[in-house]
């Protein structure tokens, strides 16, 4: 198996997607859909968005035609592997009712076809690992998100363009990957056609990589990748450690922000939903006409609906300013008491497809500075 | 590449999809009892003729209601009496209407038990001083029998029951058994009705010279159960008293859906409310008490 980092070309990436399917794998990548970057059904590395680039900004996303034929030059998109692991919705049981009242049980047993996920950032890698965490490190196992992970390949890639809402870096991650892939790529763009660097993580991803045509990589080829991975990193100069930054928040929890935030913060939840660490669900029971049957399902909720924290005489968080304080503060600060980390991974979704342009960044680092 | 399985990046959960706690478990309800106008107690047992599990003191079950969903409720019969197990449920809303209107024979669901129980088993000695407010007196009558059972390892046991009106105190019949086995039981009531004699105002009044004067505070451990603005007071006047917050417990209650700390529902700031709690150390939550909407 390849221990030292391989190169290949566009062809060999094909004969990768090829075998994966071969190999009963759903294969997913990054497409230009509706004018995003979704993950879609990827049959050849043509299939990716070419030469296409995208930028973003607080409340803002755009796709653009950029000057070169890169594969993979646009960063994260709304979705992430989240939605592919922990879906928006999923059975939790069955639950049918005999004419003697008598209540049978049957738990939903998910037994999901292997799934290939094709340019994985590594921020969402680092996500993966904090859901990971939560829904499978616990005293209980989510068992959909469970055996969804199981049955996963990975290709991540290295970012070269970091976005305009990215903060992986200040969050002490990316923009280069250091674990959780089967197979990492690192694009090097060229007048010829983008050339790969791939560095297996897993023996599966070893031996993948020695079924297609690959050379060994040459200490240029290394000595581009570290480039391209430095000004990535500067493209995100960070002034505020916006990781250590976070964890003072609980601290604050009598700021007067939160009120002057949920002013301009709408409730409408995209921050929590574009998440690939949020995890919050609920459980809703629905019954057959009949009666005769009744079944649970899973949704995704978020701490921003009212409902949320409803108990006896109204919702705890009335407020919209509580709710906000509820997502920054679990996010930076209580996650590392629950779950001994952050709950941000700095992947800037939440910023971008804030209809109000809301920045994460910027609140973090002036809550965290303020007086209360 | 071959054919055997590929990623395996995460833990490997082979086989626990079977988690018996995330499956609900049919119950037939045997008996119940009216505890007041709006709370009933529903004793049950497996419809699969079983036992039901063995519990501790303040552990919940997700009891659910066909159709409509389940409620997070404490187990509110003794950890000795396992033959059944007792739910002391108030009206709410949908599910609890439905818990409480299930005919007896019918048939509820039961997923647990869980959480932390009150501590009794870690205690030294000392006094124990119990606090109920309202229906708060549910989750706090299987420790206050395992306390009772246990008395001679505590020098002084205190039961200290308030509610709204006479009308609203739960387990009535059973507080003079209470005192005669060994614990000072004392009732207050907010607003008095026709048959009361016994004293007036909020829990914290039954904080007399009397009560102050006889409890060894330094050694005491206290257990409070009640609304979020009950505890605190209570909890005030007794850091007043010389208590250590760290040998004060509260139960927290929070909007519960999974009981499993999966959905997120039942955060209090740092705490997920079904994995560490309902029972906390005032200590370890002292930072977020009174802060409100959180
Ligand atoms: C640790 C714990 C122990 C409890 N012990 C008891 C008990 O012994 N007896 C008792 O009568 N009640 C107890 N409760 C409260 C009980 O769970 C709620 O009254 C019940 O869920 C309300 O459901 P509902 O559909 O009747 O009312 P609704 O208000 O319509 O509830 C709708 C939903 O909101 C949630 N919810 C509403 N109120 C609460 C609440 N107070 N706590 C948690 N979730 C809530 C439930 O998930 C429910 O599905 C306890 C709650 C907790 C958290
Ligand atoms: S921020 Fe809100 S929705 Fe996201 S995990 Fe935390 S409580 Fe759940
Ligand atoms: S912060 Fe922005 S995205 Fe999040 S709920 Fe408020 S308005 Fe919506
Ligand atoms: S009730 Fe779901 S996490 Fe606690």
């Amino acid at each position: 198996m390849y221990r030292s980092p391989r190169s290949f070309a566009a062809a060999s990436g094909n004969a990768m997607l090829a075998l994966l399917a071969e190999q009963g794998f759903e294969v997913i990548g990054p497409r230009r859909i509706d004018e995003a970057i979704v993950y879609a059904p990827l049959g050849t590395f043509d299939d990716l968005p070419i030469g296409v680039t995208d930028r973003q900004m607080p409340g803002r996303y755009s796709l653009h035609d950029s000057d070169r034929r890169s594969y993979f030059d646009a960063a994260v998109g709304p979705h992430s592997v989240k939605h592919h692991l922990h879906p928006s919705s999923s059975t939790v049981w069955d639950i049918t009712r005999s004419d003697d009242g008598a209540l049978s049980i049957e738990m939903h047993r998910p037994e999901p076809a292997p799934l290939a996920v094709i340019g994985v950032r590594p921020c969402d890698l680092v996500a993966l690992e904090k859901q990971d965490r939560v829904l499978m490190g616990g005293p209980h196992i989510n068992p959909v998100y469970a055996a969804n992970r199981r049955r996963l390949f990975i290709v991540a890639v290295n970012c070269n363009h970091p976005s305009g809402t990215c903060f992986c870096t200040a969050m002490g991650n990316g923009p280069t990957a250091v674990r959780g892939f089967d197979i990492l790529l690192t694009e090097l763009p060229g007048d010829e056609g983008s050339e790969f660097v791939a560095t297996a993580g897993t023996d599966a991803g070893g031996r993948l990589l020695e079924s297609i045509d690959t050379d060994a990589a040459t200490p240029e080829q290394l000595e581009r990748a570290a480039e391209l991975a430095a000004a990535a990193a500067d493209e995100m100069r960070a002034e505020v450690d916006l990781l250590e930054a976070g964890t003072h928040l609980k601290e604050h929890l009598d700021s007067e922000m939160w009120a002057e935030i949920g002013e301009r913060c709408l409730a409408c939840a995209n921050c929590t939903m574009s998440c690939p660490t949020c995890f919050c669900t609920d459980l809703i029971d629905t019954t057959s006409i009949a009666s005769v049957s009744s079944r649970r399902t899973r949704v995704w909720d978020s701490c921003f609906t009212g409902s949320f924290s409803h108990m006896g005489p109204g919702p705890v968080r009335g407020s919209i300013g509580s709710r906000y304080r509820q997502w920054l503060v679990h996010k930076f600060s209580t996650w590392h008491d629950q779950f001994g980390e952050s709950g941000c991974v700095g992947c800037g979704r939440c910023i971008t497809w804030c209809p109000v342009g809301i920045d994460v960044r910027r609140e973090v680092a002036r809550i965290s500075r303020s007086g209360t | 590449m071959n054919a055997a399985p590929i990623a395996q990046p995460g833990r490997d959960t082979s086989g626990t999809t079977l988690d018996s706690l995330l499956v609900p478990r049919p119950y037939h309800v045997i008996a119940k009892r009216l505890e007041t106008h709006d709370v009933t107690t529903l004793h049950v047992v497996p419809c699969d003729g079983g036992r039901p599990p063995s519990f501790k003191p303040a552990q919940v079950g997700m009891v659910g209601a066909f159709g409509v969903g389940e409620a997070a409720l404490s187990i509110s019969s003794e950890v000795h009496q396992l033959s059944q197990h007792s739910y002391t449920i108030r009206r709410a809303g949908p599910i609890t209407n439905a818990l409480i209107d299930t005919p007896i024979g019918g048939t509820v669901t039961v997923r647990g038990p869980f959480g932390r129980p009150w501590p009794i088993d870690d205690l030294d000695g000392g006094s124990l001083v119990i606090f109920g407010g309202g229906l708060g007196l549910a989750p706090l009558r299987a420790v206050i029998h395992e306390a009772l059972r246990r008395r001679s390892d505590f020098t002084d046991l205190r039961v200290l029951i308030g509610a709204r009106t006479p009308r609203d105190l739960i387990f009535r019949d059973e507080y003079a058994a209470w005192d005669e086995r060994g614990a000072h039981v004392a009732v207050i009531v907010d607003n008095r009705d026709d048959d009361w004699a016994g004293p007036i105002g909020m829990i914290p009044d039954l904080l007399d010279d009397q009560t102050r004067a006889e409890v060894d505070w330094v050694t005491a451990h206290v257990m409070i159960c009640g609304p979020d603005p009950m505890m605190a007071s209570v909890s005030k006047r007794l850091t007043g008293l010389g208590v250590e917050t760290s040998r004060i417990w509260w139960t927290m209650e929070r909007n519960m859906q999974c009981g499993n700390a999966l959905c997120g529902h039942c955060q209090f700031g740092p705490i997920i409310v079904c994995r560490d709690g309902p029972v906390v150390n005032l200590a370890d939550i002292e930072p977020y008490v009174g802060i409100e909407e959180l």
